[in-house]
């Protein structure tokens, strides 16, 4: 049996077909060149309204957590390590991608930024609290009152979120169009846990705040936070990544230039002892140890961007 | 309180290939497999206790003297789901008694790990995992109505390994689909004790790691007690079966699914042959004994831990207690062991060990292989209600920087 032809023309046209899409390739490309470099990637689809924050900032927040598609395609430009699939019979564009450790995030959070030219990031324990807290439920009281039981005082009040992995959408919206945040996606925030210590540089973080039904401290090596051990809580059942931005979206298909944020190919110190990046508003450096030679695009966007609106305590 | 963390209830389709004999269908399996997936290592023949042996043991019933029922009393037991236990007396009180539980055996889809949606068509009995457990005094009989219901896909039965004669009463409890049976035996030795399924062959494993086991304890007439004779009481039980589930995937890595018990036979015996369970859970389920689930306790409580492993070596221990008591081998005819950080339960066999809190707070009750505990699933939590004490232990520096 003869294969049949893998694109889409019929056979005989094949070689005109190739011929005019290599025209139509090398027409894009000068067009590219003349103007703007490669087409940048789409934003993000955001919520309909912008999350008010208490000091009168506003906040666009992704609508959906980042979808299995959406980060597959990082991993087709070579900017994820991670492939991820969906579960057998769900449809990729509307699975949230999981699994995802502080890492993992970091490339893919390079390679948006990149590729929008848009000041994506991550929220901060406080921004995702507040947009959160319509949708969450309210908390119980602690189990245990002595002093000596704090660490042990907020068991039983958590763990009610359901934990099997859902489409989006299958869990509240809030009025602004947020969905999901009180499902059974955990998302990393920017904001480091380091015990009692305190200004830890992200680079140095052993642990990130994650936001969800509860709050937890997440070791930002972890992918997918198993139950039980000496932990006395219930973990996250699922790991992944919401994005936000101070600066308004570009309204529906804005295809205007926008000012490009110096790309730098940062070749010292990119991440520490561990291979760990650090993913903060301050210093967005998404590079890390795995990243390959070639994807400078990718690499860490320039952490001093003049007017950032808050700075964070992790300035290194 | 009575709850299950297994919503999945889904009915059995009875099917019309089966009367009961699964062993028939999976003699045909193995066939198809063959054609199928070559790569595929063959299933054994099973091998049940030949027609003969069962018909030699039930007429060497009938030839025996008629036993003796006279002086015991006839008790009911109700059997309750785990992690609790029946209504008993620690202390048997009067004479002899004959103790009637009556268990059915439930063919179930189970969620065994809500996080990826790992299900398992599990056989049980009276629908949990473990089994109930049955309490008994030594010298009492226990008479066991076991009922098969017609929609089951299979067949079951039970050995006791508390039990003395006929496989444990395996050779004599065999029920197809809608059928019953009635079993009584003595309890001649104290302890705890595994009990099963094994209907022969492969299916034995197959029915055990798919959740049908359980304990029975039997207690001394005049109840625990320390190495020196001194009398141990209990304020309550926590009864913890370990069940290592070997769940087949497919070609992705991904947990299948099956549309009824018995489909996964094949596929069940292929990751059971690697002895590398998918999960290790207490209770059937991945949390099923945390969170809401949590077995709860008080300061100055005494609580002994009844736990059951029917298959799969363990090693229970409760992180920031103590073992008090411990009869690891379950035998409560020797005295127990003291002071223990971690103990040993011998797959196929049930342990017992007895913790009287001494500070408040969440505990875990692990099984102390941590990848066990922490990715397989064998982790339980016990909340525990009280004042602190410093003189045990007191946080005197909290978390700081040094640099500082």
């Amino acid at each position: 049996m003869t294969p049949a032809p893998a694109g889409p023309f019929p056979r005989g046209s094949r070689t005109l077909g190739l011929g005019l899409a290599a025209l139509a390739g090398a027409a894009f490309l000068g067009a590219a060149a003349i103007h703007r470099g490669p087409e940048p990637l789409p934003m993000p689809a955001m919520a309909e309204r912008p999350v008010i924050l208490p000091d009168g900032r506003a906040l666009f927040v992704q609508k959906h957590e980042v979808s299995v598609a959406e980060w597959n395609a990082c991993h087709a430009a070579g900017a994820c390590t991670l492939a991820l699939r969906a579960p057998a019979g769900a449809d990729p564009a509307a699975i949230p991608a999981t699994g995802l450790s502080y890492v993992d995030i970091g490339e893919y959070l390079g390679w948006i930024r990149a590729g929008t030219r848009h000041d994506l990031r991550l929220p901060t324990m406080v921004e995702w609290t507040h947009m959160a807290a319509p949708v969450l439920p309210a908390k119980p009281g602690p189990i245990f009152t002595d002093p000596a039981l704090t660490w042990a005082s907020t068991y039983l009040t958590e763990g009610t979120a359901p934990r099997a992995l859902k489409p989006q959408g299958s869990f509240a919206v809030t009025a602004e169009g947020i969905a999901d945040l009180d499902g059974s996606v955990w998302e990393w925030t920017q904001d480091c846990y380091a015990g009692a210590s305190d200004g830890v540089a992200a680079d140095r973080c052993p642990a990130f705040w994650v936001g969800g039904e509860h709050v937890a401290a997440m070791s930002w090596l972890v992918r997918d936070p198993a139950r039980g051990g000496c932990a006395v809580g219930t973990p996250p059942a699922h790991l992944g990544m919401r994005l936000v931005t101070d600066d308004a979206p570009p309204a529906g298909r804005d295809t205007s230039p926008r000012p490009v944020l110096p790309l730098v190919m940062r070749r010292g110190r990119t991440s520490n002892r561990y291979g760990q990046t650090p993913i903060s508003t301050a210093e967005p450096s998404p590079a890390n140890g795995r990243l390959k030679p070639g994807h400078s695009n990718v690499a860490g966007v320039s952490a001093s961007r003049v007017g950032s609106p808050y700075p964070t305590k992790y300035v290194s | 309180m009575t709850k299950f963390v297994n919503p999945g209830l889904v009915p059995t389709s009875r099917r019309n290939v089966l009367r009961g004999s699964m062993l028939a269908g999976a003699a045909a399996m193995t066939g198809a497999a063959a054609l199928a997936t070559p790569r595929r290592a063959p299933i054994p023949a099973p091998r049940m206790p030949a027609a003969q042996f069962v018909k030699a043991e039930a007429e060497a019933q009938s030839r025996a003297i008629p036993a003796d029922l006279a002086g015991y009393t006839r008790v009911r037991q109700e059997m309750v789901d785990p992690p609790f236990a029946p209504a008993h007396d620690q202390v048997a009180t009067g004479g002899p008694k004959i103790v009637e539980v009556f268990m059915e055996t439930h063919e179930r889809l189970m969620v065994v790990d809500e996080d990826t949606g790992a299900s398992i068509w599990a056989l049980t009995y009276n629908g949990s995992v473990p089994g109930p457990l049955i309490v008994v005094h030594e010298g009492d009989m226990v008479e066991l109505t076991l009922r098969n219901p017609v929609e089951s896909m299979m067949e079951h039965n039970i050995d006791f390994h508390a039990s003395t004669g006929a496989l444990g009463g395996g050779g004599l409890t065999h029920i197809y689909p809608g059928e019953e049976t009635v079993l009584r035996w003595k309890a001649t030795k104290p302890g705890v004790f595994t009990y099963h399924c094994a209907p022969g062959g492969a299916m034995i494993p197959y029915h055990v790691c798919h959740g049908m086991n359980g304990a029975v304890m039997v207690l001394p007439r005049d109840g625990l007690k320390d190495p020196a004779g001194n009398p141990l009481r209990y304020d309550r039980i926590a009864y913890v079966g370990e069940q290592d589930y070997y769940l087949p995937r497919d070609a992705n890595g991904d947990f299948r699914t099956f549309d009824a018990a018995g489909d996964d036979y094949a596929d069940s015996l292929d990751a059971m042959r690697t002895l590398t369970p998918t999960h290790s859970v207490f209770n059937g389920a991945v949390g099923a004994l945390t969170g809401e689930n949590a077995l709860r306790a008080k300061v100055g409580e005494t609580v002994l831990f009844v736990h059951n492993q029917a298959n799969r070596d363990t090693r229970p221990h409760l992180i920031g207690g103590h073992g008090d008591f411990v009869w690891e081998t379950g035998s409560f005819g020797d005295a127990p062991q003291t002071g223990l950080e971690t103990w040993f339960i011998r797959g196929g066999s049930a342990g017992a060990a007895m913790y009287t809190f001494e500070q408040p707070g969440v505990y875990a009750y692990v099984n102390h292989n941590l990848i066990e505990a922490a990715l397989l699933g064998a982790t339980a939590h016990v909340v525990v209600d009280g004042d602190w004490n410093n003189q045990l232990m007191e946080q005197v520096v909290a978390p700081r920087s040094f640099e500082a």
